[in-house]
């Protein structure tokens, strides 16, 4: 392993199997163009179909669009702008490359984990798209795959059998991805600030970054959670999600007692925290860029900062008004009906702010500029249309129509991708060396914000008259015929403005070689991306680290001559400290433990509560008779291997290597033992006749032990790697003492787990 | 300097067409709202016009906090563009901060606390007595609706005797006495100004029964009986949609509602219990 300060050589290890975070949030944006590409060509086929319904179609087989194919494009469409485009390009592109440059870090924390996320979403990317290509293609479930449509197999539907399997699958692998690219955010963000860089002096990108991390983190492991349930449900016969007594296409169905809100539920808890995962990291790149083209400070920086964090914790409590037309309790829905609105606060914080920076500023009308302006009439439209979908009374009339999807378009899609835009203009000159053209990036801006008005502002009047999304036509009920003449504007106006992305496109890949050469500097801006090189060395900042004495926005202060001053720039009279050394700090390891530990911890209470939520929902349960035999004597073995570790790590801080060798070794032997025990109590248990799929409490009994059972394999595989073999740059004592905090925490979690399955049983 | 100063002179028409477009966006938005081209029928129940009340609140108070912020901003674009002047430096206003958040939260809470009773009327109460009880039986892509007949009394179903080639949709079970009278039909007929509890059931994926006159989606879910009522008053029919996608033929899942006569709706039970 190469030092981080180096450039590595030969061009696979530079641009393709890359570990600099600078490498890899360009890898990152590129997998977002060609997502975001074939996600515009799915829609515009959708609104080409619903327009002219008889016309041919290039890529869909005959010609003539089926239901099946215009749903498999609904769901492809949704799944991969939300997750390949929404959540990949605002935080796995820009904040891969600008989080350690703006807080003066050579790098991510652990820049290997960071290429392992990259490689791991590509293979999610290619996965998904696979599922076009098998028999029955793509899933007709939407990207919210309510069983039990999803959970049933290809008896509910072409698209329902491999593809949308396919889907999970893909989806489950980019949940993992997630998880270990928000814990090195996190840990990066806490970690490896430059001296003097306080929190409250991070750019608001960075604060974005930061809080959308801690959300991905706790959200996609609830994803995950349900996801494993949902293919369980599919492929081994299981019902968590299935009830009994389905006839599906004339055919009875085997399961018994599970709950389709179930699922709602497990979902809208990730998926309500995903529209803001998608959200703020545009928030944080509009308050940058305003500030920096108004030559103004960020109206209310602290606020701001602080509406981030609300804005991220309210986003956990709301997703039930994703639900008030599902059949859930109906005492609820005001419940979430007054937490929804709450959301109202800071984001009305926000917006207030953002006029407050422009209000008596000297405002500069840049293409990022003009894209941060767009983003904020996008979201006040988008906000304020939300007002109503948070009311559950006007919701069960708006639900479902046209009407929620010119909502999220709206306030999550395109308010989410003008942040990207911006992004892009803003940061090109620093990321590619050159400059993007002034007059294509304007032309581009102004097309495409009056364009994507013109799409979306009618599909509000479709959804109040009771215009219903999903729908292959217009003919299934006959007042829908009268709304064809706005899905016309529409499906031109989509068009056209489809059309000026190519301008984007055009320009985009032209100044990579052609765009004129920038300036360090070229947006006189305060932050330390700007006192770098254009494109910035590999170490970012050339052996000559910052240190930071001042807050992120310092334009125009009073008593300067010049309207910016760097973050980096010494006050007068203060020691100009000396570059710090770089390298990743040894606490790191520690803090993205604790992180990985957090998301363990969320998805193993996913899974409780569902096994809670299930239990309540159908009276189909009934006491298991573990092998409590064996299962208590794997927990003594597990508990006696927290104790030989914890002397084995004594040892270590004793300086008595041979000491830590052996009890190291006797720990993951320990833990062989326990993995042992576990697989005789699964013998036990099937020879009893009590398989996966006999009784919900068997499933979860064989979910819970499997699942800990994997993540004791992995501390075991940690273990066996430091014994063999410690990456250079540490210390044995670091990573001792990081594996150690796994082994005890995942320990620790298996007698919470072992006492539920006592009380439950 | 020299930049500068270009670029003061740069800013004019960017400034001007970004405040002329959001002024448009502002003109056509409340002319659309306004002119109600496109409006949902008129409701038939007391519910449905208490939902388009609290609809209308919103969109009154939505509808000023969008005028003033979007003409704000095309305002502020205008009036701050760069004319070669220095920004006024100011780090925020906390006292202008509490005051405008103190204001959203309170006309926001009001709003959503003004539209509960739209929400817990119908929801909150159990239904009148007397009400007539309709079960609604959802299945891709059909609404089957059964009424108890003359007993009061729903027969038993069992999901292994449904068989819609053979005339049993929903799995009666002839052995159950109770079932003998009931009514099985593919579209809901209800008299005018009774209330009505429908019992939505579905038998393989999530639908939903939605009428726009209703102003009212409910999702129907499978291992799930989900109430609902209404008490409709003005005689008609209206279209029953699905708005949960469920499969192939989703958007040809259809039936109608016949809101009819009390006699209408006595000669439409015998009708059909002699058929039956």
């Amino acid at each position: 392993m190469s030092s981080p300060l180096e450039s590595p050589k030969g061009f696979l290890r530079r641009f393709v199997f890359s570990t600099d975070h600078k490498v890899v949030g360009v890898q990152y944006l590129f997998l977002a163009l060609a997502a975001v590409t074939i996600g515009i060509v799915l829609s515009l086929l959708m609104r080409f179909h619903l327009v002219w319904p008889a016309a041919h179609l290039p890529f869909v087989g005959s010609g003539i669009m089926t239901p099946e194919q215009y749903l498999a494009l609904v769901t492809m469409h949704g799944t991969i702008m939300v997750f390949f485009v929404l959540t990949v390009a605002p935080q796995g592109a820009f904040g891969n490359y600008f989080l350690p440059i703006q807080i003066g870090a050579p790098d991510m924390a652990f820049p290997r984990l960071n290429m392992l996320s990259f490689w791991l979403t590509l293979a999610a990317f290619l996965c998904m798209l696979a599922a076009f290509a098998v028999p029955g293609g793509a899933p007709i479930s939407g990207w919210t795959a309510y069983p039990p449509l999803s959970g049933l197999g290809e008896v509910a539907g072409p698209g329902e059998g491999m593809g949308q399997t396919i889907w999970i699958v893909s989806i489950f692998i980019f949940c993992v991805a997630s998880l270990l690219g928000s814990l090195n955010f996190i840990s990066t963000t806490i970690d490896m600030r430059a001296p003097g860089m306080t929190l409250m002096r991070m750019p608001l990108t960075v604060w974005a970054w930061f809080v959308t991390s801690i959300l991905s983190l706790l959200a996609f492991s609830v994803l995950l959670a349900g996801g494993i349930l949902l293919l369980l449900d599919r492929s081994a016969g299981t019902s968590f999600f299935l009830p009994a007594g389905l006839v599906v296409n004339g055919e009875m169905q085997g399961h018994s007692g599970g709950s389709p809100l179930l699922w709602q539920h497990l979902f809208w808890f990730f998926g309500h925290p995903e529209v803001y995962i998608a959200i703020l990291p545009g928030m944080g790149v509009v308050s940058h860029v305003l500030a920096n083209f108004s030559r103004k400070p960020v109206f209310g920086y602290r606020a701001m900062a602080l509406a981030l964090c609300a804005i991220g914790l309210l986003g956990f409590l709301v997703w039930g008004h994703h639900m008030f037309v599902s059949g859930m309790n109906p005492y609820s829905g005001l419940t979430f009906s007054l937490l929804t609105i709450s959301i109202g606060v800071p984001s009305a914080i926000k917006t207030f702010n953002w006029l407050g920076t422009l209000w008596g500023g000297k405002i500069q009308f840049h293409t990022p500029m003009l894209f941060a302006i767009g983003f904020v009439s996008f979201f006040i439209t988008g906000g304020l249309s939300g007002i109503f979908l948070a009311q559950p009374a006007v919701d069960t009339m708006l639900h479902a129509t046209y009407y929620v999807v010119g909502h999220f378009h709206i306030v999550m899609g395109v308010a989410a991708i003008f942040g990207i835009f911006a992004a892009t203009y803003y940061w090109f000159p620093k990321m590619f060396g050159r400059s993007m053209n002034e007059t294509l990036g304007k032309l581009h801006f102004w097309l495409t914000f009056a364009g994507v008005y013109c799409i979306f502002m009618p599909m509000h009047f479709v959804g109040v008259a009771g215009g219903i999304r999903r729908y292959v036509d217009s003919t299934g009920a006959k007042y829908l015929a009268a709304l064809q003449p706005l899905h016309e504007f529409m499906t031109i106006a989509a068009f056209i403005t489809a059309a000026a992305q190519l301008i984007f496109f055009w320009n985009f890949f032209r100044s990579l070689r052609n765009g004129v050469r920038a300036p360090a500097n070229p947006w006189n801006a305060t932050t330390l991306e700007w006192i770098t090189e254009s494109p910035p060395p590999p170490d970012n900042f050339g052996g000559q680290f910052p240190s930071v004495y001042r807050g992120p926005y310092e334009y125009s202060v009073p008593g300067e001559t010049a309207d910016f001053l760097p973050q980096n720039l010494a006050l007068e009279g203060g020691v100009r400290a000396s570059a710090g050394p770089a390298g990743i700090p040894q606490r790191a390891y520690l803090t993205g433990t604790i992180m990985l530990l957090a998301g363990v911890l969320m998805f193993f209470m996913a899974l409780v509560s569902a096994d809670i939520v299930r239990q309540g929902f159908s009276s189909d349960w009934h006491p298991l008779d573990l092998p409590w035999r064996v299962l208590s004597l794997s927990t003594a073995i597990l508990l006696a291997s927290s104790f030989t570790l914890a002397r084995s790590r004594s040892r270590l801080l004793a300086n008595d290597d041979a000491g830590f060798r052996h009890w190291w070794g006797v720990t993951a032997i320990l833990g062989i033992f326990f993995l042992a025990g576990l697989a005789i109590g699964w013998r036990q248990l099937a020879a009893a006749g009590i398989g996966l799929a006999t009784s919900s409490g068997s499933s979860f009994f064989y979910v819970f032990t499997a699942a800990h059972g994997v993540h004791v394999l992995a501390g075991i595989a940690a273990m066996v790697a430091v014994a063999f073999r410690s990456p250079r740059h540490l210390t044995r004592v670091t990573v001792a003492s990081a594996v150690s905090a796994y082994w005890h925490a995942i320990n620790g979690l298996w007698v919470l787990l072992l006492l539920f399955l006592v009380l439950e049983n | 300097m020299i930049r500068s100063r270009k670029q003061a002179r740069g800013s004019a028409a960017p400034a001007f067409l970004l405040a002329l477009l959001l002024t448009l966006l502002v003109l056509a938005t409340v002319y659309a709202f306004a002119a109600h081209q496109f409006p949902p029928p008129p409701p038939i129940t007391s519910i449905a016009i208490l939902v388009d009340r609290q609809y209308d609140l919103t969109l009154y108070v939505a509808g000023v906090v969008f005028v003033f912020s979007q003409l704000g901003l095309a305002y502020a674009v205008y009036r701050f563009r760069d004319r070669g002047q220095r920004a006024h430096f100011t780090r925020g206003n906390v006292v202008m901060e509490v005051v405008w958040t103190s204001v959203t939260l309170l006309v926001f809470l009001s709003l959503a606390i003004a539209g509960r009773k739209a929400w817990a009327e119908g929801r909150y109460t159990p239904p009148a007595p007397g009400a007539i009880q309709v079960e609604v039986t959802t299945t891709q892509f059909v609404y089957t609706f059964r009424y108890p007949g003359e007993d009061g009394k729903f027969g038993r179903l069992d999901p292994a005797l449904i068989s819609p080639p053979t005339g049993n949709p929903l799995g009666l079970d002839p052995n159950d006495p109770a079932g003998r009278d009931d009514i099985v039909v593919p579209a809901l007929t209800v008299p005018v100004d009774r209330p009505i509890e429908l019992l939505l059931r579905a038998q393989d994926v999530i639908h939903n029964f939605f009428v726009r006159e209703l102003r009212l989606q409910q999702d129907s879910v499978p291992g799930m009986m989900v109430p609902v009522q209404f008490t409709a008053n003005r005689i008609g029919q209206y279209e029953i949609v699905c708005t949960q996608l469920c499969g192939l033929g989703h958007n040809t899942m259809h039936s109608f509602l016949n809101v009819v006569s009390e006699s209408d709706y006595e000669s439409f039970l015998k009708r059909q219990a002699a058929a039956q």
